[in-house]
């Protein structure tokens, strides 16, 4: 019987999640429990299976024979401790051998010290080559990632600027204009008119206009060759009144804007002015 | 290499899987070039899955199936199937890539399900039209399914996000003694779902 500590363990152990002591202490219990480690190859076979869930994708038909290929390269490869020596030297009895012997052992041994100090120095040049090739390679990262901030600096930068530039010409193309009152009663009523040509489309703010009267409404117009309606519009108590308004009819060209007082009918628009209270400039 | 004693019936590839290893270790290639075509799909696809780039792909199974020709011999049944093995040669070293490419912040950003190819109710986009094509990919992923939306979630940021406890915890916002409780059931579950299968 494993308790649910120790299920919960191999669990993790079989997702390769448990690390430091916590992995060595269950190791070492997996060790002396046999059924711990049955459990722990069931997870860890059924935990292999999650490749199934992956997206199916097809291995590059090359892949195979690379694959292949560099195991065969391997296979290959001479083997290092297979070195044959053949004795090709006669033997020589008498008392010149112990001489043939140290000569041989002395001409091994400046050999043997030659092909040393070669390598060494070999292996030298072979170590300052690496580290010159390692800071060169530090160097091309270093320069490579501070290409790619730059880069992504004046991305930044150039998308600021545009969107800068953007709203720049989209203020540059509104037409905005102050209607002045026409009304002796409230000769302070002021309104500002802000018309978008590209979008046809516009925002109205009126301020100290009378309240309109139950039976009356106002209405926005915009004047192009004649006045197209924008649509009735009410004045809260305060005289204060705020609308996005798009013309009820087509528009070229926009030079003034109106305000009228119209007859509260039910209608949401009219085709002409009756009474104009406010005219921009 | 050692044979699990409570290996299973000579028709399983399990078993299969185990002696094409056993001949691998000893040198035969078209053993090798047989447990290639028994797994590089699956394999490719984990990687791809991990590491989203073709090119980094082929190298972690490359890699990964040169460890198997070099390794084989090292290979100990009693510790899980063959497969499981490959796997795990192969997902490590997809995810050291990924932790090596300093991307896993981007990876724990990208760790949404929708992100990993799932949809929203945890299953995976493609599945209707993968069905015929492997039978065990069918089962795993019809026992994969069926699990609660938060364990799949929660294995697909393990086995394919490479993410840690700590970073699971985090990512989906739950305490940590939830993930490995939530973890505990998802791998009993899918152990059961698939040792049952016919």
């Amino acid at each position: 019987m494993i308790d649910e500590r120790n299920q919960e363990l191999a669990s993790l152990y079989a997702l390769e999640l448990l690390a430091g002591d916590e992995r060595s202490r269950f190791e070492r219990e997996l060790a002396r429990n046999a059924d711990l480690g049955r459990l722990v190859a069931e997870l860890r076979a059924a935990a292999a299976e999650l490749a199934h869930t992956a997206s199916p994708a097809e291995p590059p038909a090359a892949l195979r024979g690379r694959i292949l290929a560099s195991v065969a390269q391997k296979t290959s490869a001479p083997a290092t401790g297979s070195l044959a020596v053949t004795a090709t030297t006669p033997r020589r009895a008498g008392a010149l051998f112990p001489w043939v012997l140290a000569a041989g052992f002395a001409l091994g041994t400046v050999w043997f010290g030659a092909r040393y100090v070669g390598t060494r120095a070999q292996a030298d040049q072979l170590a300052q080559q690496m580290a010159l090739a390692d800071v060169a390679l530090k160097s091309a990262r270093l320069q490579i990632e501070t290409e790619q901030l730059i880069g992504s600096r004046v991305a930044a930068d150039f998308a600021n600027f545009k969107a800068t530039a953007d709203r720049a010409r989209d203020l540059a193309e509104l037409k905005i204009s102050a209607l002045t009152s026409m009304l002796k009663n409230s000769p302070h009523a002021l309104a500002v008119a802000v018309w978008d040509p590209r979008r046809d489309e516009g925002v109205f703010t009126v301020e100290k206009l009378p309240p309109n009267a139950a039976d009356q409404r106002y209405e926005l117009w915009l004047i192009d060759s004649k006045p197209v309606s924008a649509g009735i519009f009410a004045v809260a108590p305060d005289g204060h009144a705020k609308i996005s308004f798009r013309p009820t009819a087509q528009v070229k060209d926009v030079t003034k804007f109106a305000v009228s007082r119209e007859k509260n009918d039910g209608l949401p628009s009219h085709t002409a002015p009756s009474e104009v209270v406010m005219l921009s400039e | 290499m050692t044979m699990a004693p409570n290996q299973r019936s000579a028709d399983d590839p399990g078993l299969g899987d185990a002696v094409l290893l056993q001949r691998i270790s000893a040198g035969d290639r078209d053993a090798f070039g047989e447990l290639y075509d028994r797994f590089s799909r699956p394999l490719y696809a984990t990687a791809l899955h991990i590491l989203r780039d073709a090119a980094e792909a082929e190298d972690v199974i490359h890699d990964a199936f040169v460890a198997v020709w070099e390794k084989a011999a090292a290979f100990d049944a009693q510790r899980g199937s063959a497969f499981a093995w490959i796997v795990a040669l192969v997902r490590n070293r997809a995810i050291d890539r990924v932790r090596s490419r300093s991307t896993h912040d981007r990876l724990l950003a990208a760790s949404a399900p929708a992100d990993l190819g799932y949809g929203a109710d945890g299953t995976s986009g493609d599945v209707v039209t993968e069905v015929a094509a492997r039978e065990d990919a069918r089962a795993v992923r019809t026992a994969f399914a069926s699990l609660p939306a938060d364990q799949q979630e929660a294995l697909r940021l393990v086995f394919f996000g490479g993410l840690t406890q700590e970073e699971i915890a985090r990512s989906l916002n739950e305490p940590l003694g939830t993930v490995k409780a939530r973890i505990r059931r998802a791998m009993h579950k899918l152990r059961d779902l698939l040792t049952s299968r016919p």
